[in-house]
């Protein structure tokens, strides 16, 4: 009875947004360039830093999991600190790493290479904070196989990629679907890293969140509108990850 | 032709500062299509042996050979040798057929090859029509069964296997290991077979070699392990054994108030005499007779238990056919017919009546 007051305090919000955006004309206010810019560089950002997520947080995943090196435990914590970390302490380190007058700032400069303000600085933004859910998740799925598994392998004559490809992949596919689920939610809600660090321009950094954020102030509707649509996303995402998570426990 | 032999194997675990010594100058020799069992309690080293041959493990010192060549500084994915665990054996993201197709393919044989030999070793393990299976879909009998399928596949020079059947109940114990030793018989293929159930080895193996503590105690065949332990640790560790303390002199061995001769190279010193349950006969009261009170009569199909509380010697077990007449409580009269004398870390001298 107790944890219903904690019930109430998720649900009785978000059915408040929702009564509101759906009594409003929804269709037309997700419809409007503002929402659809944002929406459509919120699905493009986010899948991109999945990508990259996965590209090079499962091999770290797996070399952390398998591996035990000295300070492997200091490169853990560091991995897994960003989970933690507020936002804004992210948007503050980009800025300082890679701004304008950032430490390499002048060295990207000279490439050419403007970070600040860009949709590249919305996707390092959301690596930045989702990789790390990524990154766990998947360590804690590789390092939960039992080693006979990898050593039958091993003596059936599978080299270090196959065993990866061929056993290792496969057996971890559940909680690397997991943390790709909750990586992509965090990288879709992702606000604070991103408007220290790639602003608010429209069509170039300006995300749901962005445009929840702003638009409240101006025009609630479109807000309302965005928050409907990033609610259901990340509530069907939610769910999904909740039927991977039991399938795996049958097993 | 495939024979393997292990030579002053070692292995230590830990820090320098805080050495295991898992294994100790192991020496063991398997020759060309020997059945080997290492038997020893849990934790003497048995699997570490098991798992240096097969390369997951770096030996510290010693080698291991395989037809004479050293295969220490092979990986473990190019040696000759196949390797059953007790669980965690199959793929469980693979069918049955693709956990035995498995090895074939990464050697990149032709289809229908592999078809063939799969369907084969299936076969070979009675289990012709699983192929599409998934594991879960196994009990835990055929899953065992297939993971033997999958290592002779490979048609490995040793077939290494770590105590494969430790999971599974008693009567499929019996049975899947009997099967195992016929197709091992059949193809000729040299296994070294790691278990800590002696019952188990003294009923497969060609010869045993018995570890405690890192160290082998013995290498022999089962009938002279069991007849003539070649340690205490054996002698107490193999079936079941009456231990008695003694002291030697003058051609004389004293256990208790009794005196039982003893041989001349015998030094004068305390000694352990051990006999077997069923190195005894019932003999009337008189000279060299050992007495005592039964305590409690099994009776074990062919033959019969009985502990007998002696007065001097303490609580003794002795074996007794089913023709002497014996019940709960009353006194019997007995003498050993066989006993061992084991002074130091000597092998025993053995004294027959
Ligand atoms: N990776 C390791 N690191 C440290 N110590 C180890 C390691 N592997 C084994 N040992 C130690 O070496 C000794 C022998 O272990 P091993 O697994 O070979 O025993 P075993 O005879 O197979 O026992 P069991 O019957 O329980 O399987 C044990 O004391 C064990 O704790
Ligand atoms: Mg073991």
């Amino acid at each position: 009875m107790v944890g219903l007051a904690l019930v109430v305090l998720f649900a009785l919000p978000l059915v408040i947004v929702i009564w509101h955006g759906l009594g409003a004309d929804f269709i037309s206010h997700i419809s409007t360039p503002t929402a659809l810019q944002a929406l459509r560089l919120s699905l493009i950002t986010s899948l991109i830093s999945l990508g990259i997520c996965i590209f090079f947080g499962t091999p770290l995943a797996y070399g952390l999991a398998r591996w035990r090196f000295r300070g492997q435990h200091l490169l853990e914590t560091l991995t897994d600190l960003p989970v933690v970390l507020p936002p804004a302490v992210a948007g503050v380190a980009l800025l300082l790493t890679f701004g304008r007058r950032g430490a390499l700032g002048p060295w990207l400069a000279e490439w050419g290479i403007a970070l600040p303000f860009t949709t590249a600085a919305v996707i390092m933004a959301q690596v930045f904070v989702a990789a790390p859910f990524y990154v766990r998740t998947a360590r804690l799925g590789f390092a939960a196989i039992d080693r006979h598994f990898e050593e039958t392998a091993l003596v059936e004559g599978a080299n270090a990629w196959q065993i990866f490809s061929k056993i290792m992949l496969p057996l971890a596919a559940r909680p690397i679907l997991s943390g790709i689920i909750l990586a992509w939610t965090r990288a879709l809600g992702e606000f604070g890293a991103t408007i220290m660090f790639a602003g608010n321009l429209e069509g170039v950094s300006q995300t749901m969140p962005l445009a929840i954020y702003i638009g409240f102030e101006r025009n609630s509707e479109i807000a309302l509108a965005l928050s409907i649509v990033l609610i259901t996303l990340s509530g069907s995402l939610m769910y999904l990850l909740r039927v991977v998570e039991d399938q795996s426990k049958q097993e | 032709m495939p024979t393997l032999d292990l030579i002053n194997l070692r292995k230590q675990f830990g820090s320098v500062t805080n050495p295991v010594v898992a294994v100790n100058d192991l020496n063991i020799n398997v020759a060309d299509g020997e059945f080997l069992c290492i038997l020893g309690p849990s934790g003497c080293g048995k699997s570490t042996a098991l798992r240096m041959v097969a390369g997951f493990e770096e030996p510290s010192g010693g080698d291991v050979q395989i037809d004479q060549q050293s295969i220490v500084n092979m990986p473990p994915n190019k040696r000759p040798t196949a390797m059953v665990f007790q669980k965690y054996t199959l793929w469980p993201h693979m069918k049955v057929y693709d956990n035995i197709a498995f090895g074939l393919k990464l050697r990149h044989l032709p289809k229908n090859q592999i078809d063939q030999e799969v369907q084969a070793s299936l076969e070979l393990v009675g289990l012709g029509k699983y192929g599409d299976r998934y594991p879960a879909q196994l009990s835990g009998g055929e899953q065992q069964r297939v993971a033997i399928a999958r290592a002779l596949v490979l048609k490995p020079k040793i077939l290494l296997l770590d105590e494969p059947f430790s999971n599974l109940d008693a009567l499929l114990r019996v049975r899947l290991r009997e099967e195992l030793r016929q197709i091992q018989r059949n193809l000729k293929i040299t296994a070294v077979f790691v278990t800590h159930d002696q019952e188990e080895a003294l009923s497969l193996a060609d010869r045993i070699a018995v570890m405690s503590k890192g160290e082998l105690q013995q290498l022999d065949k089962p009938a002279t392990i069991y007849a003539r332990p070649k340690t205490l640790f054996v002698a107490d560790f193999i079936g079941a054994m009456n231990m008695l303390d003694g002291e030697v002199s003058g051609g004389v061995v004293k256990v208790g108030n009794q005196r039982l001769p003893a041989p001349a190279e015998c030094v004068a010193a305390p000694a352990k005499i051990a006999i077997r349950p069923e190195d005894v006969t019932v003999t009337q009261t008189g000279e060299g007779a050992w007495h005592g009170r039964i305590t409690q009569v099994s009776d074990l199909g062919h033959y019969r238990k009985v502990f007998v509380q002696s007065p001097d010697l303490g609580m003794l077990k002795l074996y007794l056919p089913k023709s002497v007449e014996v019940n709960d409580g009353e006194m019997i009269t007995f003498k050993p017919t066989r006993f061992l004398i084991f002074q130091g870390p000597l092998p025993p001298f053995e004294v027959k009546l």
